[in-house]
């Protein structure tokens, strides 16, 4: 899928302190047009905080950040979105006093889903159907967000995003916290997404759900990058298995 | 079937306020209903931005003031007509909206109510200050406007009642419109959670500072159409009881809906006229009525009316959802 290897979004040595703690560390890295590229690591590594910094929730302290040979580390948060760079949030947010669509109309509203080209309202209309019914929630579209559960609050944060036709869409934890079946959706939907042609970043604690969807992945330590390559790879590798997976994983694996 | 429904209470509104002089011939009730129109607009204006938008902010008194003084001195000096007057109100409200708002509004949460708190008291000075132009604390006297050769009274007490009636229907509509448009969307979606409405492209800034203009104007056409109505304006166009008169109705309606402040500004209007005897220990009538509010019923009292037409419309569908937007 990645044949042409063109990098989308480009990190250069980013840090991001809390005090004196360094949460993002001196990191680099590249993801290529239309890859889904997993990041993993423990507890507190800093991949929340790589997002925040990235979508500019925070502002990056050292390093660069490129989307599309554009430098967008200074833009704001909402122009970043504009551009095509979309992400959700670990802890479920969501707009709770609107409906599910009123939700996703947000994201077609202000998002600019034509890239500067003004919608006329029965175009945005359909956006809004098709997204609402890409994610699964074209049943719930008249409830109030407040009165979802879990994983239809996870699939309305990706549905606002997506209804923009974003280029790059970053998901952090999408399945945590889900049972089987629902993650099984989840990671369907994720698929169909990047099958778009839509390039994923994806933080997942889940191993096997990550390791399943990634074409690369990204084990991150202490706010460090401590490897990168391809999910088999990555699996085996020492410093990784040491800091992170443990026995855990390979006790997971075996049985 | 939406706007439907605004048409009809609409209609219902304009049709039960308009009937009222016709019926009641006591001048006083009408005077304590006009009140209540003009308290309701500014109050309901105020509530774009605390009840819809969550930015609770103290400019509302001096928007108001702002209009009632720059209207007085502009009829009092250059004898500017009052419906001219009105609109020059209403856009002294903009300007100081615009002066304390561009700054403002970068900060959040408390710090843009001690800025705008710091304002109510900095124009207040200005007004002491300026005796030769605002007549400091004696204030001016309106006279009535003379058109032509005659001296009419522009502002006899139907013309007046008819005039807030306009103005609370104009109000009405406006408010409306906004919390419909892109503008409404935004601020409820920022009033939820900031971070995600701007992660959604809403820049959050632009929403606050249009809302706060917007919500300014009316405020001071209401500012400046009760000074006509008084003929006069002092210093006491700044009074907390003001502030408390608004906000209550706000809280006491019910925050963040489209009728509950204006319900609540004739309640409290009434209650205000009927409580006079109690002097100073009105307002405290008023703060414990805001707590009992506040604790039993945090929607405000529209959510009793909401909650008859939810039971009544049940009967007819049984699709008995609460219309969370009243
Ligand atoms: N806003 C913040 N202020 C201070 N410390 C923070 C903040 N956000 C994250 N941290 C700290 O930064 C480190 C990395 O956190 P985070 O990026 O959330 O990790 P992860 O998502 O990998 O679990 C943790 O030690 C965390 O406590
Ligand atoms: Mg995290």
């Amino acid at each position: 899928m990645s044949q042409k290897k063109k990098p989308i979004l480009v990190a250069e040595g980013v840090s991001k302190f809390f005090g004196r703690m360094a949460a993002v560390k001196d990191l680099s890295f590249q993801v290529f047009e239309e890859e889904i590229y997993g990041i993993a690591g423990p507890n507190g590594a800093g991949k929340t905080t790589l997002f925040n910094i990235i979508s500019h929730v925070l502002p990056v302290d050292n390093g660069q950040i490129m989307f599309k040979d554009k430098y967008i580390h200074k833009l704001s948060l909402d122009s970043i979105f504009r551009l095509g760079l979309a992400r959700t949030f670990q802890i479920p947010a969501l707009f709770k006093s609107l409906t599910v669509r009123q939700n996703v109309q947000v994201g077609a509203t202000f998002g600019d889903p034509e890239k500067g080209v003004k919608m006329d309202k029965r175009d945005m209309e359909n956006l809004i159907d098709e997204t609402l019914d890409f994610t699964g929630l074209s049943a719930k579209r008249d409830i109030i967000a407040e009165e979802l559960a879990l994983m239809d609050r996870k699939l309305l944060m990706m549905a606002s995003a997506l209804v923009t036709k974003p280029m790059v869409l970053m998901l952090d934890e999408p399945i945590a916290g889900l049972g089987k079946v629902d993650s099984d959706q989840v990671m369907e939907l994720i698929r169909n997404i990047n099958k778009q042609g839509v390039t994923v970043l994806l933080i997942e604690h889940i191993m096997e759900a990550l390791m399943g969807l990634s074409e690369r992945v990204m084990i991150m330590h202490h706010g460090e990058k401590i490897c990168e390559g391809k999910p088999d790879k990555v699996a085996k590798d020492e410093s990784v298995i040491e800091a992170y997976l443990g026995e855990e994983y390979i006790r997971h694996k075996n049985q | 079937m939406k706007s439907n429904k605004f048409l009809l209470e609409i209609l219902a509104i304009v049709l039960v306020l308009s009937v009222i002089p016709a019926l009641v011939r006591q001048q006083y009730i009408l005077h304590v209903i006009m009140l209540a129109m003009i308290f309701g607009i500014v109050a309901s204006n105020w509530n774009l931005a605390i009840g819809y938008g969550g930015m609770f902010h103290l400019a509302q008194v001096p928007f108001f003031a702002a209009g009632g003084y720059s209207t007085a001195i502009l009829s009092v000096h250059m004898g500017l007509s009052p419906l001219i007057g009105i609109l020059v109100g209403g856009v002294a409200a903009v300007i100081l909206s615009l002066i304390i708002g561009i700054p403002a509004l970068r900060v959040r949460g408390i710090y843009l109510v001690f800025l705008t708190f710091a304002f109510h008291f900095i124009m207040l000075s200005l007004v002491l200050y300026f005796v030769d132009i605002t007549g400091g604390d004696m204030g001016l006297i309106l006279e009535p406007i003379r058109i032509g050769a005659t001296n009419i009274d522009m502002f006899n007490p139907v013309v007046t009642y008819y005039t807030a009636l306009s103005l609370f229907v104009l109000s009405l509509v406006f408010i409306k419109t906004i919390i419909d448009s892109k503008i409404g969307l935004a601020l409820v979606s920022l009033r939820d959670s900031e971070v995600y409405a701007v992660s959604r492209g809403i820049n959050p800034y632009k929403i606050k500072l249009v809302t706060f203009v917007l919500s300014s104007f009316l405020a001071g056409v209401c500012g400046a159409f009760y000074v006509h109505y008084l003929r006069v304006v002092t210093p006491a166009l700044f009074d907390w009881s003001f502030l408390i008169t608004f906000l209550a109705s706000i809280v006491i309606g019910g925050v963040g809906t489209l009728y509950g402040p204006l319900l609540g500004a004739f309640i409290l209007t009434f209650l205000m006229e009927s409580l006079r005897f109690l002097e100073m220990f009105r307002n405290i009538v008023f703060g414990l009525l805001m707590i009992l509010i506040l604790i039993f019923m945090p929607k405000g009292l529209i959510m009793l009316a909401n909650r008859a037409q939810s039971i009544f419309s049940s009967r007819q569908n049984s699709a008995g959802i609460v219309d969370e937007e009243n």
